[in-house]
């Protein structure tokens, strides 16, 4: 008998990293492309901009490790 | 040459022999069979393996085609922050299927997976070829980045033809002894030195520039395009997020990667880990862009590493930088030759030239395959000119058509090998017409996104053609089910 549904836990972790993605790829490239200001971290904008959506990605994505991505232990997890 | 040249190429060649001593240690430990010099046994350790991948995935065209972006492009290199991310991704959640039918059915080479899942030789070798065509020019750029690097620090007395020979000798010596349990060790050495070696050397030379912030108004005030996406950019920014990881991930050292690791719950931390390690790439934002103020007419835009760190940085610091790039290049080509020497071996010499061969001798084929491939390498890197970053989306546009066919067997009963088959074909024609007449680039996509649209092609032939041909035997779909459960079960 399979046990393929995806927990509640996973489904919230998959959202985060689509929105982080989606974050990352289109705002910047549709709507950011010509500005320079405001500088952020002292970067100009599109580089702050990346960069603070990458701490939020590193942080979902550990998130993610730290709860098995959402899945309880099983058999196989701590090979 | 003068003393500091000599000195310069001392310090590279120290840094490339201290892998060839592990090179031949590891050898010591290994066994004469194809599972062991190709896949380790199946017994790669977590530390090892995060290393391996990571220094095959940042390679010349990492450490110094990002450079040279940054230089010529401004931020559009940028988007890599998020293709290392979308990298981890791919590797928790295709990777670690992969591996576990890798693990369950006994595959070694990628060709194994497709054989075996959609039940045809065909694929197999069609997807084998792919690898193998696409994976050269790959190879070729992680010699040529190799030789800039030795061409400026000995002061051009080296000539590019020389650098280049240097580095091919290198690379084919420790991947002869040790098969892939060499490869991971030195890369756990590389991989380090990378990672540190890359940011320090950006924020050292923004700071002869008074910092960050400073060395960005000063570009403000003399190329002030430098510092947002040029028009169009788009599509190459959209386009390079795609086809890098999802190629890279899909070229055959990644397959060895994914087949030889121990413990399943390394995939879990994958993402983490290389998404964290992405910020590895302040390190080239930075020269690439302290370059536009410091070195403004640098003919050869990929050398602006190496031309900027032995003119402004003390010079130690400068060749242990060096040699990290060094150390990048090698990494990713000894893993590339590594591998494709396993598909020719298993996939076409076992299968159809000899296939009474010994172990012991098929390792020796493999250890030929690894000469000859890398020779082909470097008559390439001497006679194929280009950025790069730009040759190598190329190939890494080639290697990231086979995504379409492994998504397709691992979530979706209705792909048949038909379809496969013709997205493949589609998929990769479509692509070297892109690439050698770009003019028939449609629309947009000539910015940068013909490698995207052939991947978007193959894609929609492929969902089309399955949903119309033959489905994959019932045996096998009922075998491949049984196997799923038993993956979701086992909850990895």
């Amino acid at each position: 008998m399979s046990k393929r549904k995806m927990s509640g836990q996973s489904k919230l972790i998959w959202v985060l990293l689509l929105i982080g993605l989606a974050a990352m790829e289109f705002p910047g490239v549709f709507f950011f492309q010509n500005k320079v200001d405001p500088f952020i971290l002292g970067f100009p904008f599109i580089y702050g901009y990346i960069l603070c959506w990458w701490v939020y990605m590193c942080a979902v994505m550990l998130f993610a490790y730290k709860t098995r991505w959402g899945q309880p232990k099983g058999e196989g997890g701590d090979e | 040459m003068s003393g500091q040249n000599i000195a310069a190429l001392a310090i590279i060649g120290l840094f490339m022999l201290i892998p060839l001593a592990m090179g031949a240690y590891a050898g010591k430990k290994s066994v004469p069979t194809t599972e062991d010099f190709f896949v380790q046994g199946r017994g790669m350790g977590s530390l090892a393996v995060f290393f391996t991948v990571a220094a095959t995935w940042w390679s010349a065209f990492a450490f110094m085609g990002s450079n040279a972006y940054f230089y010529l492009k401004g931020p559009l290199y940028w988007t890599a922050i998020a293709w290392n991310i979308l990298f981890g991704i791919l590797y928790f959640v295709v990777g670690k299927r992969v591996w576990f039918y890798g693990k369950t059915n006994n595959y070694i080479t990628p060709k194994d997976f497709f054989k075996h899942q959609y039940g045809s030789e065909a694929l197999g070798n069609i997807v084998a070829v792919i690898m193998l065509v696409f994976t050269l020019p790959y190879l070729q750029i992680q010699l040529t980045g190799g030789a800039y690097l030795i061409e400026v620090a000995s002061g051009g007395i080296i000539n590019f033809k020389i650098a280049a020979l240097m580095f091919y000798l290198v690379i084919i010596i420790y991947v002869w002894s040790g098969g892939l349990r060499a490869v991971a060790w030195t890369d756990i050495f590389y991989g380090v030195l990378l990672f540190f070696g890359m940011i320090y050397g950006g924020i050292y030379i923004a700071n002869l520039l008074g910092g960050p912030g400073e060395m960005f108004e000063q570009i403000r005030q003399v190329k002030p395009e430098n510092l947002m996406l040029q028009e169009n950019a788009w599509v190459a920014w959209l386009a390079m997020f795609i086809i890098t990881p999802v190629g890279s991930f899909m070229g055959p050292q990644l397959w060895t990667r994914m087949y030889a690791v121990k413990s399943p719950r390394l995939f879990n931390l994958m993402p983490f880990l290389l998404g964290f390690a992405a910020i590895a790439y302040i390190g080239s934002m930075l020269v690439g862009n302290s370059a536009v103020i410091l070195e403004p007419t640098i003919e050869q835009a990929d050398k602006v590493l190496p031309v900027i760190l032995y003119k402004y940085a003390p010079f130690v610091l400068a060749s242990f930088i060096i040699a990290c790039g060094a150390a990048a290049a090698m990494s990713t080509a000894n893993s590339q030759i590594h591998s494709m020497s396993a598909v020719y071996t298993v996939d076409f010499h076992k299968a159809y030239i000899n296939p009474n061969l010994s172990e012991h001798k098929l390792v020796w084929v493999g250890r030929w395959t690894i000469l000859i491939l890398s020779a082909v390498a470097y008559v390439m890197a001497l006679y194929v000119p280009g950025l790069l970053v730009n040759i190598g989306l190329v190939a890494l546009a080639g290697t990231a058509q086979v995504i379409v066919p492994t998504v397709g067997a691992l979530f979706w009963k209705r792909s048949t090998t038909a379809g496969a088959i013709a997205g493949l074909l589609v998929g990769v024609g479509t692509l070297i017409v892109f690439t050698f007449v770009p003019g028939t680039i449609p629309g947009f996509f000539a910015f940068g996104g013909g490698g995207l649209l052939s991947l978007i092609l193959n894609i929609i032939v492929f969902l089309i053609v399955s949903s119309f041909t033959k489905a994959r035997p019932e045996s096998l779909m009922a075998e491949h089910e049984k196997q799923t459960d038993d993956f979701y079960n086992k909850k990895y």
